[in-house]
């Protein structure tokens, strides 16, 4: 049987963890979310999380520099990058930092699961069905 | 895997570039020419009249209404072919079709005038002054606000000048710039290429009806903007709000008429 996958979501819009930690809500995964990065900084320095998805413009602290933070410290990990003022330019940069994915929001449910499970098959881990 | 799109100036060796490229990187090679076969057959079109929409410089004979539909079709089976990684496309609009999409990698390539005219006229069988002519004239095609090989001011990834480097040091250059990772696939970036497939194919399809008729996506929604001297029937605009939604991927379709008379009335059909 898969192991938990432990997953960070950060994003300055509360909203968006909610829904993330629901629709991400399954025996699969065990989900932390912040909304201040500088406090999911934190806790990277204290856990090694298997996948972050974490928003790029949050104001003082972008997204690109907590992808970086996350993969100096857990390289195996999966940083699933979700913005809405996504650019080419931006995209191409979080890509060649490292990042897993890079997704423009408004973004229907299934498209960040079938992220996350894809991100999941990569690690060697199987998701489970739903519980 | 991403998508290689190279521009080429004629007499360049962009044809020979590109599949040196296409076999460095394994990648599918599509050139121009097998696009418009397809698209002849798949529009109904005579494969000269796409054909002639990127003659340069246009042909007086051949109407603006028909050249914007046959390029369209053009468009629509170019990127229907762009839609799996893993592609190099040499060919006509190459940069343009892929503006945005951040996994394709626009690469043009050039060389001295001279040069290109010597392996012009090689190729087409031509002397050297007639040849150089030919290089000129497509040359000032090229800057004309209505070609299709302008493309404003969205530079290219890569510029090659294959005079200097040769044929294979230019496809090497390109293999590993493709290789990179920030030209890697994603999520937002195969999106942003399936609208713009879908966009060119829904316009293709309308420009058959009204050579007025523009496109634009939002989610599955289709808006199109009519830019028109007289009001259009609605029976017309019926008809291209059917068509629209004869495409299975569009859910929804918005008519937007501007009626360019009277100082501009605009009315809005839904």
């Amino acid at each position: 049987m898969s192991r938990v996958l432990e997953v960070a979501v950060i994003d300055d819009e509360p909203i968006v963890g909610k829904r993330l930690q629901s629709l991400l809500g399954r025996a699969a995964y065990k989900i932390e979310t912040f909304t201040d990065p500088r406090a999911a900084i934190a806790r990277i320095d204290e856990k090694d999380f298997d996948i972050v998805i974490s928003d790029i413009v949050m104001g003082e602290v972008d997204g690109i520099r907590v992808l970086e933070h996350v993969l100096s410290r857990t390289p195996r990990a999966k940083v699933i990058m979700i913005t809405g003022y996504a650019m080419m330019s931006m995209a191409r940069r979080a890509m060649d930092r490292g990042a897993f994915d890079f997704i423009a929001k408004p973004f229907k449910p299934d498209e960040l699961r079938q992220v996350v499970e894809r991100a999941a098959a990569e690690l060697g881990e199987a998701v489970d069905g739903e519980t | 895997m991403s998508i290689v799109a190279i521009d080429s100036d004629l007499g360049s060796r962009g044809a020979e570039v590109a599949q040196q490229a296409a076999g460095g990187l394994d990648y599918r090679l599509v050139r121009g020419a097998e696009i418009f076969t397809e698209a002849a057959r798949r529009y109904k079109l005579p494969e000269e009249q796409i054909r002639r929409a990127f003659a340069s410089p246009p042909l007086l004979d051949f109407s603006r209404s028909k050249r914007a539909h046959a390029r369209a079709c053009y468009g629509a089976v170019l990127l229907e072919n762009l839609l799996e990684d893993g592609v190099v496309y040499h060919g006509f609009d190459a940069h343009r079709w892929v503006v945005g999409v951040s996994h394709a990698v626009r690469v043009r390539i050039t060389a001295e005038l001279e040069l290109r005219a010597a392996s012009h006229g090689e190729a087409a069988g031509l002397r050297l002054p007639a040849a150089l002519k030919a290089v000129k004239a497509s040359d000032a095609y090229r800057q004309n606000d209505d070609s299709p090989f302008n493309t404003g001011t969205a530079e290219p990834d890569l510029t090659l000048d294959s005079g200097d480097l040769g044929v294979s040091d230019a496809a090497a250059r390109i293999v590993a710039l493709a290789r990179k990772r920030c030209f890697a696939p994603m999520s937002y970036s195969q999106k942003q290429m399936r609208k713009i497939e879908l966009e060119s194919r829904v316009q293709a399809e309308l420009l058959a009806i009204d050579p007025q008729a523009r496109v634009a996506l939002k989610g599955m929604t289709a808006t199109v903007k009519l830019i028109v001297e007289r009001q259009p029937s609605e029976v017309h605009v019926k008809r291209l709000r059917r068509r629209a939604l004869a495409i299975d991927e569009v859910e929804e379709v918005e008519v937007q008429v501007v009626v360019d008379k009277l100082g501009g009335f605009i009315g809005t059909n839904r």
